[in-house]
């Protein structure tokens, strides 16, 4: 794809505001609250866009090291989780721990960034 | 006829034929739309008053195909949902009093009319309220309490209630989970550690199984009435302890109980009504594994679409937070809190 403007980001900011701004405030009930979940869902792929990518290179290459294999993320995923309930790997294995937590950490960058901060 | 013409005047019907005449229906609300049920606020006439009064209609549940684990998963609906209800508040659990189970004739679907309950179940308010603060301090006793009393239901009564002991749920959810067939290291993990840890339990009671802020009705001073009962089965009382226990039904609160109150209190007045000892150890496996349990309900939920063929933003929304228990498991696992 050409580098179209408007940026992906760019637009889905403006939807969020506009719709924050403009119709919200007359929304009650169901529909305020469905309007309300919307926006943070709008704001979660707009971070998805700025930092799924690393966050993705960064999965895939410790995956890598833990499986010894090389795949797309889902296979790799897909190995290690056999790797765990087939007992082939230690559960206490500061690696797989550390694996765990920087991708549980990332994803919550992303899809909720202040349950970190809790 | 518009359709909410329609609904309305169906109703009011309904209203009339259970609950009395004449009826005259308004400040019809719809409050939620969840994908199991549907839940209105209303007001009717009855004799010469106006009552307000709350309607939750059941939806049928996505066709399963054969032998889905889903399909085990306890649900108790419709009219099993409305006997609950009364059963508990003859135990002396507070509940909202049901007025009318809908049946055929109503032409509404299987739901139920209760009276309407005054209080707040927002967490975030009564967390942060000023006005809750008298609730608050009397919060973590009053739920041991509340929950005493719900274990003590006589279960013979309830006969749709299923076995749903801790090895039986670990072992259902891993199939709930590997029918999603998205695999998740950190969940396999938790089902690991949950086969390790698994305690060991003789007693099957009434369980409620969804304790927690947002299904508690609460006034400024006490909880005013415990709702939806629609997971409620019978299995390892101390589970409900450490549901309430876990960080996602915190609420962003800093104490372990609901966000609100210390372990210490709940145990004490739980012990205390209930009559038998609580092992801190046994709850923490519960609040462990409840942890595992909603990012796999999580993970259901934001797969859910594809099954029923119908997309709500809320769920797609709470398939976003699988992260935050398996965040919260990890950091209990590490002995961090």
């Amino acid at each position: 794809m050409p580098l179209s403007l408007s940026p992906a980001a760019d637009m889905l900011a403006t939807i969020r505001d506009y719709l924050e701004a403009e119709i919200l405030p007359g929304l009650r009930d169901d529909k305020w609250f469905n309007v309300k979940v919307a926006l943070n869902m709008l704001a979660t792929v707009e971070r998805e866009l700025r930092l799924g990518p690393a966050a993705n290179a960064e999965e895939a290459s410790r995956l890598a090291a833990l499986t010894g294999s090389q795949g797309s993320l889902e296979e790799l995923n897909r190995l290690l989780a056999r790797a765990i309930r087939a007992g082939d790997i230690d559960l206490a294995d500061p690696e797989l721990l550390d694996h765990l937590r920087r991708t549980t950490a990332d994803a919550l960058r992303i899809n909720n960034p202040q349950w970190l901060a809790r | 006829m518009g359709e909410q013409e329609e609904f309305a005047a169906k109703l009011e019907a309904a209203v009339i034929r259970h609950i009395g005449p004449p009826g005259g229906i308004t400040e019809l609300r719809r409050l939620t739309g969840g994908a199991t049920k549907a839940t209105w606020s209303f007001s009717a006439r009855i004799g010469a008053t106006r009552e307000p009064f709350i309607l939750q209609l059941s939806r049928p549940r996505a066709r399963l195909s054969e032998g889905d684990a889903l399909a085990e998963l306890p649900r108790v609906v419709g009219k099993d949902d409305a006997m609950m209800m009364i059963a508990a508040a003859e135990a002396g659990v507070p509940a909202p009093p049901v007025r009318a189970i809908l049946d055929e004739a109503d032409g509404l679907g299987p739901g139920m009319v209760m009276s309407f309950v005054p209080g707040e179940t927002i967490a975030r308010r009564i967390l942060r309220g000023d006005e809750f603060a008298p609730l608050r301090a009397g919060f973590a006793a009053q739920c041991g309490e509340i929950l005493a009393r719900i274990h003590a239901m006589n279960a013979a009564e309830l006969p749709f209630l299923q076995r749903f002991g801790a090895a039986e749920q670990v072992e259902l959810y891993r199939r709930v989970y590997d029918a999603c067939d998205h695999p998740q290291p950190a969940i396999e993990l938790g089902f690991r550690w949950a086969h390790d840890h698994l305690p060991d339990h003789r007693r099957y009671a009434v369980l409620h199984g969804d304790f927690r802020l947002g299904n508690l009705i609460c006034g400024n001073e006490r909880i005013k009435a415990v709702i939806d009962w629609e997971i409620a089965a019978l299995g390892d009382p101390l589970q409900d302890l450490g549901w309430l226990c876990v960080k996602t039904w915190r609420f962003g609160g800093k104490h372990p109980v609901g966000g609100i109150g210390a372990r210490a209190d709940l145990f004490a007045a739980y012990e205390r009504a209930a009559g038998i000892s609580v092992d801190p150890a046994h709850v923490r496996f519960w609040e462990a594994f409840g942890s595992i349990k909603w990012a796999v309900m999580c993970l259901m939920k934001g797969q859910e679409h594809h099954r029923t063929g119908r997309r709500s933003v809320e769920q797609l929304a709470i398939g976003r937070r699988m992260e935050e228990p398996l965040h919260d498991f990890l950091q209990l696992l590490a002995g961090e809190e």
